[in-house]
């Protein structure tokens, strides 16, 4: 890179900087404050902000906000309406005042001497629509957070379905091992994401772990080396799904064996499954 | 602003036709129709992120409402010269979002994370449009988890948490200078692997 390049990468990186640090003002400079040779980068960044929320999962707002929204762009103001003809059924016994007053005593009169009972059955109707509410409120929130739950699983299966489907995905077939027969016969595959870290593992069939023991998962390096990737909780008919962002740098193959409970350092016990066949699929 | 085209749309069929720059031309004209057309294209996308920002829908439908109002009243103001009209309306909704944050101390909500319709079934009534939206955010999602972790949470933490990088450095306990290094980094990134979405926009 010559020096030229240098500066205007300099450059570019001060703009880049300056940009977001005044992301929470006003992050697109007004035109013709920066240099022209700069505008370009600068505004490419801010269409890459832009562009974030297009990953998010679009959630769609309740009808009336667009109802509100329209209403008021188009003059259409329904509250003034009512309050119209509101002002018309007021004005009307004002016009005839006089000639209504003693029937309207009347009416006053026996409205009162009802207020006290219909009160009284009022509060009680209040009080069971109070419980009746608070009951529903209840479930509703018992609702809420089987619907979180829900939401939580969605999150993670999408995450996984993401991680499977993205550019550059390898996948490497987890084989079980011959001496670990008695474990029945397990399969999984290990999906790794181009980026060598982020992976999801997906093992069928693995038996419940032998009182005592742990499964516990291996990534080997090129050098022979091994580092551990956790314990694995294998449940009875269930398949086993791990994920996580974080794999050893040169790994070569996957293992998975039998160890004490807690884990060990280094691979001792009977290998269940291995991988070293590690092929791009998209 | 560009000046105003002399042959506007006045019927909401003819305005799907329009391009975002278009309808914003067509609402300067006080033409509803186009406010109506570009709540569609992005009403979805702009809630989701108010949301995520404030973890509350309805503060978020909220923020929503006075983002498009306005959109309304000042859309002459537009600068098609200083970003695209998507960019433009994240800008303004991210704005609110975040003053709002700041002002009200929103409370997280149980509810918040609740998804409550399909999106997909109800965000545009144009089959090649939507098409393109998930297209777009499929990209999109593939493209930002590709980025590391440590870049993705300081990216994340600036953009949805409205934080300054110092800030940031407080919150993650990471030095500053790593976390202007990881923001930089990350803005190159996404700027790298969206070009063709850039140019799209541009």
């Amino acid at each position: 890179m010559n020096s030229k390049d240098n500066t205007s990468v300099g450059v570019e990186d001060r703009l880049l900087e300056a940009l977001l640090e005044r992301l929470n003002d006003s992050p697109v400079p007004e035109p013709g404050l920066v240099d022209q040779q700069a505008e370009a980068p600068l505004r490419e960044y801010v269409e890459a902000l832009g562009l974030m929320p297009f990953a998010l999962e679009p959630e769609i707002p309740s009808a009336s906000v667009k109802r509100r929204i329209m209403e008021t762009v188009e003059g259409g103001r329904p509250t003034v309406e009512r309050d119209e003809e509101m002002a018309e059924v007021v004005q009307m016994p004002a016009s005839g005042w006089r000639r209504r007053a003693l029937p309207l005593a009347a009416s006053l009169a026996l409205a009162f001497l009802g207020y006290s009972g219909w009160q009284y059955l009022h509060l009680e109707q209040q009080r069971g629509t109070i419980e009746r509410l608070a009951d529903q409120l209840s479930e509703a929130n018992k609702q809420a957070v089987q619907l979180v739950n829900y939401q939580h699983e969605l999150e993670r299966a999408q995450d996984k379905l993401a991680l499977v489907a993205s550019h550059g995905v390898e996948i490497c077939p987890l084989q079980p091992v011959e001496t670990a027969q008695s474990l029945g016969a397990p399969h999984g595959t290990m999906f790794v994401a181009a980026d060598r870290q982020n992976w999801y593992l997906h093992v069928d069939d693995l038996e419940p772990c032998p009182q005592g023991r742990a499964y516990q998962l291996w990534f080997i390096k090129s050098d022979g080396s091994t580092d551990s990737g956790g314990i694995l909780e294998a449940k009875s008919g269930v398949c086993l799904e791990v994920t996580s962002d974080e794999m050893p740098v040169g790994t070569v193959a996957i293992l998975v064996t039998l160890e004490p409970a807690g884990g060990s350092s280094a691979p001792s016990g009977p290998e269940v499954l291995y991988g070293d066949e590690l092929t791009r699929i998209l | 602003m560009e000046p105003a085209d002399s042959s506007r749309p006045d019927s909401p069929t003819e305005v799907t036709a329009l391009d975002d720059k278009e309808l914003i031309r067509t609402i300067v004209d006080g033409q509803s129709a186009a406010l109506s057309e570009l709540y569609d294209r992005y009403s979805g996308m702009l809630m989701a992120l108010s949301q995520r920002i404030l973890h509350d829908p309805a503060d978020a439908e909220e923020v929503l409402q006075e983002t498009f109002l306005q959109v309304w009243n000042q859309a002459a103001r537009y600068d098609s010269k200083r970003s695209s009209v998507s960019t433009w309306l994240v800008l303004i909704t991210r704005s609110r979002s975040i003053d709002r944050l700041r002002s009200r101390q929103v409370k997280l909500r149980t509810v918040t994370a609740v998804t409550r319709e399909n999106p997909d079934l109800h965000t545009s009534p144009r089959g090649v449009g939507n098409v393109l939206r998930q297209e777009r955010r499929r990209r999109l999602r593939e493209e930002m988890a590709k980025l590391p972790a440590e870049q993705r949470q300081v990216l994340d933490l600036a953009f949805y948490g409205g934080l300054t990088q110092s800030e940031i450095a407080q919150q993650t306990e990471i030095p500053l200078g790593t976390v202007k290094t990881r923001t930089l980094l990350a803005m190159k990134k996404l700027r790298a692997v969206l070009r063709d979405e850039i140019r799209e926009l541009l």
